[in-house]
Order: structure tokens, then C-alpha cells, then sequence
């Protein structure tokens, strides 16, 4: 019978070390430097996008289309930005729970940390996807496949 | 709070266990999806390759230059090969990780379990340097 082998996983025998901790602590430091950091990117993006540039390529066409275009670049902005904001305060959620959960101790509040970790690989994966299939059918349209 | 702890350290309570098992699951996804994808673009580059050739020497059509089309085609052809070494070991420490975690958990076996993260760690550095030199790379740009 292998019941017994079987009913030991029921009990958790695996925990988290200090060999463990100390690599659930760097990757939480690492993955805070890299939420911070896209964070930055985004607004050096939105800096970017509201340079005086803009306003002079407006000037120039001033056709009601391109005004069109235009709102539908905001659109499409403005949505790219709530989507990259939300991943990565998901990141910086998960970085900031974990070290203070490492820090105090806490083994259930740490595994409940790793839900906001499992939630951003999820909706990158989900982004991914998306991105490939809109990649697909853009390559379709356009004939080149 | 206390029972959580066991006498060596603190124990993976089934709710960690739960959530790590979906962070590895998810993160296999991801880094399966990442390879197919970077395969599809080395296979549109290599059919578009002779086309970008073309592009390169249609700029200098003169034999002089020639050289110079070969050394910015070889420039152009690195700098993608760079990109996609980056990438594909990226790629490599999440699925190795994903992978060592999950079956870490399944089994109860705490070197791979560790080995798992450590991977995962790797992940997140390499993720966290790209993401500096992302931010620096625009911040030059900018000024």
C-alpha cells in the first residue's frame, strides 16, 4: 500500500529555510527595483507623449481624421497606462508584503504574499496572449502570412 | 501566528502552498509562451532576412559601400542575437524555476524547492537589471 507515502504530503514537511528566505528576500527586492523602475518608465513615457511636438504635428495636418486618430492614440494610451500601473503595483504589492512578512516572521501572511506574485505572472501571461494573437491577426490583415 | 513555525523554521502552510503552485503553473505558462513567441519571430526574421537585406543594400548601391552594408548588416544581426540571448535566459531561470518549484512542492523535497526560488531569484535580478538599464536608456534619450 502506498497510502502512507501518499498521506505524508498532506502534512507539510517543506519550509522555508533561511537558505530560502534569503532568496524569497532578494527576489523581493529585485522585483520592487523592477516595478519602481517601470513605474519611471511609464512616466518618462507620459512625459514623452505630452512634449510640445505633438501640438506642431497637429498644426500641420488639422484634418478632423487625424484629430480621430489622434483620440484614438489617447484611447489606446491611456489604456496601456492603467494596465502597466496596475502589474506592476501588483509587483510592488508582492515585493513590500513579502519583506515585511520575512521580516516579521510570518509564514502564513508569506505564502498569502505569493497570491499577488501568482496574480501578476497570470495577468502578463494572459497580456502575452493578447499581444500575440493581435500580432497574428495584424500579420493576416495585412497579407503578409 | 506562532504555530506556523516550526522548531527549524517556518513551515509552507497549505495556503503558501496553493498560491506557489499557481505562481509555478503561471509562470511555466509564461515561459512557454515566451519561447513560442521568440520562435516566431526568429522564424519571420529568417523568411524576411533576404527583404531587410535588400533594404540594407538598396541604401548604398554603390561597391564602396558595400562594406559597410555587411558590417551594419553584421551590427543589426548581433545586436538581435544579443536581444534574443538576453531573452531566452530570462525565459530559461523562470521555467527552470517554475518547474523545481512545483515539483519541489509535489514532492516535499526542500533542495529543489530552494533551487526553485533560487532560479526565481535569478529571474527577478536579471528582470530588475534590464529594467534599470531600460530606465536609464530612456533617461538618456530624453536629455
Amino acid at each position: 500500500m502506498q497510502q502512507p507515502e501518499n498521506q505524508s504530503s498532506l502534512f507539510s514537511e517543506l519550509e522555508y529555510d533561511p537558505m530560502a528566505k534569503s532568496y524569497i528576500g532578494s527576489m523581493a527586492s529585485w522585483a520592487l527595483i523592477a516595478g519602481i523602475c517601470s513605474i519611471i518608465l511609464l512616466c518618462v513615457s507620459i512625459y514623452e507623449a505630452y512634449r510640445p511636438r505633438e501640438i506642431f504635428a497637429r498644426r500641420t495636418e488639422g484634418f478632423g481624421g487625424f484629430e480621430m486618430v489622434s483620440n484614438a492614440a489617447i484611447g489606446s494610451g491611456i489604456i496601456s497606462i492603467i494596465i502597466t500601473l496596475v502589474i506592476n503595483v501588483i509587483l510592488i504589492r508582492f515585493a513590500v508584503t513579502t519583506r515585511r512578512q520575512l521580516e516579521n516572521g510570518n509564514a502564513m501572511g508569506l505564502g498569502q504574499s505569493f497570491g499577488s506574485l501568482k496574480a501578476y505572472f497570470m495577468i502578463i501571461s494572459i497580456l502575452v496572449i493578447l499581444a500575440m494573437t493581435l500580432v497574428f491577426l495584424g500579420l493576416l490583415v495585412a497579407g503578409t502570412i | 501566528m506562532e504555530e506556523n513555525q516550526s522548531i527549524l523554521g517556518m513551515e509552507v502552510e497549505p495556503q503558501g502552498r496553493a498560491n506557489l503552485t499557481e505562481v509555478a503553473r503561471w509562470g511555466k505558462f509564461l515561459a512557454i509562451v515566451g519561447y513560442v513567441f521568440m520562435g516566431i519571430f526568429v522564424l519571420m526574421l529568417a523568411f524576411a532576412w533576404n527583404n531587410i537585406m535588400t533594404a540594407f543594400t538598396g541604401s548604398y548601391p554603390d561597391p564602396y559601400s558595400s562594406s559597410l552594408v555587411s558590417a551594419s548588416s553584421g551590427f543589426f544581426l548581433l545586436i538581435i542575437v544579443l536581444f534574443l540571448g538576453v531573452f531566452f535566459t530570462l525565459l530559461f531561470f523562470l521555467l527552470r524555476g517554475a518547474t523545481r518549484i512545483k515539483t519541489g512542492l509535489r514532492d516535499n523535497d526542500q533542495a529543489l524547492f530552494n533551487s526553485g526560488l533560487a532560479n526565481l531569484r535569478n529571474y527577478f535580478i536579471m528582470f530588475g537589471i534590464l529594467s534599470i538599464l531600460r530606465v536609464l536608456f530612456s533617461l538618456m534619450a530624453l536629455f
